[in-house]
C-alpha cells in the first residue's frame, strides 16, 4: 500500500476506521493503485467525516472555512488606491451639470486610450465595456450647493492621480466650451479648491467585512448541505 | 440505476461477497466500476439500515450478506424503477 493510500484511510472518522478499516485495507491491498482510487478515497472520507459529524460541527465548520476564505479574498484582492478633487462652481445651477460633465463618455474613452488604463480588460473586453468598468470607479458629490467632489479609483497610485486630474480638465474644457458656444461668458467661475490628491497608501476595506462575509456565506453553504444530506438519506 | 446501495445489494442478492467480489461483480452486470471509498460508503450505509451483515469468515476479506430487510428494499426498489423504465419504453415506441 502507498504512503498516500495509507494518509488517505487516515482521514476517515477514527470511529469509522476501527470498524472496517482492517477490511478495507485488504481491499486496497487487492487494487492496483491509480489516481481515481485515490480521488475515489479522499471523496470517500470527506463524505464519512460528514456524515458521522454533528450538524452543529458541519455549520461551525462551515463557517470557519468561509471566514478563511473572506480573509483570503481579502488578501488577495488588488490594492485600490483613490485621488480625490474639490471645485467651487458658480453659478450653482452650473453646479449640477457636473456629474454630466465628469462622465462624459467621448472623454472617457480619450482617457483610457492616451493612459492605456485597465490593459488587461482592453486585451479582452471592447472599448466601450471598458469604459463603463471605468465609469464605475468614478464618483461626482455636489455639497452645498456650489462645491464638487471628484473622486476616482484605480490600483496604480500615480495613475489615479494624473486620471483625476485628466477628468477635471476634460470637463473644465467642455463647461468652458459649452458657455462660449452659448454666449454666456458674463458670470460664473471654477475654481479647484483642492488640487487632485496624490494617494500614498490603498483604500484599506475592513478585513472584517471579508470575513463576516465569508462566515455568512459558508454557514448557509454548511446549512444547505446539511438540508441535502437529509435528503439524500431520507431518500435511501 | 447507478446509485452505488442498490448495486452492492443486487449484487449480495446473487449470493454473499466480500468487497473485491463486489466490486467485480458490479462492474459484470452493470458495467460500472465502483472505487473502494464509493464501495464502502454503500457498505456502511446499509449496514447502519440493517440491509445487509457481515458474516463470520476465515479469510482475511470480510464478506457480507443481504438481510430479509435488505431483500425486501431491492425487491420494492425494483419494482419501481421496472415500472419507471416499462412507462419509457411504451412511450418511445409512440413517440
Amino acid at each position: 500500500m502507498t504512503r498516500l493510500t495509507r494518509f488517505l484511510i487516515r482521514l476517515y472518522p477514527a470511529s469509522w476506521r476501527a470498524r472496517y478499516e482492517a477490511e478495507f485495507s485488504e481491499l486496497i491491498e487487492e487494487l492496483k493503485p491509480t489516481w481515481r482510487t485515490s480521488l475515489d478515497l479522499l471523496k470517500g472520507a470527506l463524505t464519512m467525516q460528514l456524515e458521522t459529524s454533528s450538524s452543529r460541527k458541519i455549520l461551525a465548520a462551515g463557517a470557519l472555512l468561509g471566514t478563511l476564505a473572506g480573509v483570503a479574498v481579502w488578501l488577495a484582492a488588488p490594492n485600490t488606491y483613490r485621488s480625490t478633487c474639490m471645485l467651487e462652481i458658480e453659478p450653482p445651477e452650473a453646479a449640477a451639470q457636473w456629474e454630466l460633465l465628469i462622465h462624459n463618455r467621448h472623454s472617457l474613452t480619450e482617457i483610457v486610450q492616451n493612459q492605456n488604463l485597465y490593459p488587461a480588460k482592453q486585451n479582452k473586453l471592447p472599448l466601450e465595456e471598458v469604459v463603463a468598468a471605468m465609469d464605475k470607479n468614478i464618483h461626482v458629490q455636489t455639497h452645498a450647493g456650489n462645491k464638487v467632489a471628484v473622486q476616482f479609483d484605480y490600483p496604480d497610485p500615480v495613475l489615479v492621480h494624473t486620471v483625476t486630474d485628466d477628468l477635471i480638465s476634460h470637463a473644465i474644457d467642455h463647461e468652458l466650451q459649452r458657455r462660449l458656444d452659448s454666449g454666456d461668458t458674463s458670470h460664473g467661475s471654477i475654481r479647484i479648491l483642492d488640487t487632485p490628491t496624490r494617494p500614498k497608501a490603498p483604500v484599506s476595506y475592513h478585513v472584517a467585512t471579508f470575513a463576516l462575509i465569508g462566515l455568512l456565506c459558508g454557514t448557509i453553504l454548511a446549512g444547505l448541505f446539511i438540508a441535502l444530506m437529509r435528503r439524500r438519506a431520507s431518500l435511501a | 440505476m447507478s446509485d452505488p446501495s442498490l448495486l452492492v445489494l443486487a449484487s449480495l442478492a446473487g449470493g454473499d461477497k466480500h468487497g473485491y467480489a463486489m466490486m467485480e461483480d458490479i462492474e459484470q452486470f452493470a458495467g460500472i466500476r465502483l472505487g473502494p471509498g464509493t464501495l464502502y460508503g454503500a457498505i456502511t450505509r446499509l449496514e447502519e439500515q440493517k440491509r445487509i451483515k457481515p458474516i463470520a469468515s476465515s479469510d482475511r476479506r470480510q464478506p457480507y450478506r443481504i438481510t430479509a430487510e435488505g431483500q425486501a428494499h431491492l425487491a420494492q426498489t425494483l419494482q419501481q424503477l421496472s415500472a419507471i423504465v416499462k412507462t419509457g419504453l411504451t412511450r418511445m415506441k409512440h413517440a
